[in-house]
């Protein structure tokens, strides 16, 4: 057996090539990884799930690098996003079921689509304001759009005032926007809002692109 | 070894602190995060860290994470065993990791983390943990590896000095 490598000993040598060994598998990983994925313009992410599938901006992000971003189960699929600059925030929930939209519904006494946006802002600026009791909700725009094909209603809205902490005077506010699409047999909600002023206007284009990419593949029977 | 020799009890505080060094290591390097550091960086000159969506990145993320953490934890714990001892190396450099990793798995438990599922158990504990034990071997053979020196060349003058 040979002693030594590259002029170091074979123990020391063997221990050197296997990280660099570790760091070129995991690169090639991610790297093949990454080029599978890209949409043809290179722009974004190919993201296909049993359910649903959508491009997501390539910078975009999960929150945390060791979870999951999504969790999906027989009744309820959940995505939850950050963009690359991390003032912005998507969750897209996909209530797959009859049962578990009724479910929801009733437990919450809501009867139509756009009452789910607005128990869900409500929900939203109730958590804002046991933090900060200045915090103000302002609906700004409300309307209906199309995703995936589907009907949907959307409420666009912005919290003001809302401290950085108890201490501080300092605030922020929220610019954010509520889609709910209810069909007899499920229902899809996505929410999207920005905690820096100049973030919206930098990230909405983003965000549209994604919901105009959002495919429900298989409705529920 | 037979059972009615003595175990060198300097050879179990060798071992303890060789597994203490492995501990040690796994969490300075887990704590500092030199691998998400490094996998950032590298993603970051993609444009890309939306890649970690993917299962397939997450995993080349994860042997990044082996060779940057498991591995060299156990080569330093291996290390310092293979330098305080000289005997039975086959036997030995295994405690180092297998010592580190206990404390490593008692801490983990202690914060809360949860080690459910078999993809936890393989990936949470014995891929990392036969990484260290790899590493353990390398390192406490670096020290004891026998070199073969080469003769030393002998010059023999044919002239006759007065």
């Amino acid at each position: 057996m040979r002693s030594k490598l590259f002029r170091i000993r074979l123990p020391l040598a063997v221990f050197l090539i296997l990280i660099l060994a570790f760091l070129a598998a995991g690169y090639l990983t991610i790297h093949v990884t990454l080029m599978g994925k890209l949409t043809e313009d290179g722009n974004y992410l190919r993201i296909d799930m049993k359910t649903i599938e959508f491009k997501l901006p390539k910078s975009w992000r999960t929150p945390y690098p060791y979870v999951l971003p999504f969790w999906e189960n027989e009744t309820i699929c959940a995505i939850y996003l950050l963009n690359a600059e991390e003032d912005a925030m998507t969750y897209i929930i996909y209530y797959k079921t009859q049962e578990s939209v009724q479910g929801f519904m009733g437990e919450q006494n809501i009867t139509d689509e756009f009452s789910i946006a607005i128990f869900e802002i409500e929900r939203f600026y109730g958590w804002f304001q046991k933090k900060s009791q200045n915090a103000t909700l302002q609906f700004v725009e409300n309307g209906t759009i199309k995703v995936s094909e589907r009907q949907a209603s959307y409420s666009k809205i912005q919290i003001k005032n809302i401290s950085m902490s108890m201490e501080e005077n300092e605030t922020y506010n929220i610019t954010g926007i509520f889609i709910s699409s209810l069909t007899k047999r499920n229902l899809l909600e996505i929410i999207f809002y920005t905690w820096r002023d100049q973030a919206w206007n930098a990230t909405y284009d983003d965000f549209q692109i994604l919901v105009n990419s959002l495919v429900v593949k298989r409705e529920s029977e | 070894m037979r059972v009615s020799e003595k175990i060198d009890p300097w050879l179990i505080i060798h071992m303890l602190i060789s597994g203490a060094i492995c501990f040690g290591i796994i969490l300075i390097l887990d704590g500092f995060g030199a691998p998400w550091r490094l996998t950032e960086w590298i993603v970051k000159s993609y444009g890309s860290l939306g890649v970690f969506i993917f299962e397939e990145a997450r995993n080349g993320y994860y042997l990044i994470r082996l060779g940057l953490i498991y591995l060299p934890a156990g080569f330093l714990g291996g290390f310092y065993l293979g330098y305080k001892v000289k005997e039975r190396l086959k036997v030995n450099m295994v405690f180092p990791s297998a010592i580190g990793f206990i404390l490593f798995l008692l801490y983990l438990i202690a914060v809360g983390y949860q080690i459910a599922g078999m993809e936890h158990v393989l990936k949470g504990i014995l891929i990392p943990l036969f990484t260290s034990i790899g590493g353990s071997y390398l390192g406490g053979y670096t020290l004891n590896w026998h070199v073969e020196e080469k003769p030393k060349e002998e010059r023999i003058s044919l002239i006759f000095e007065k």
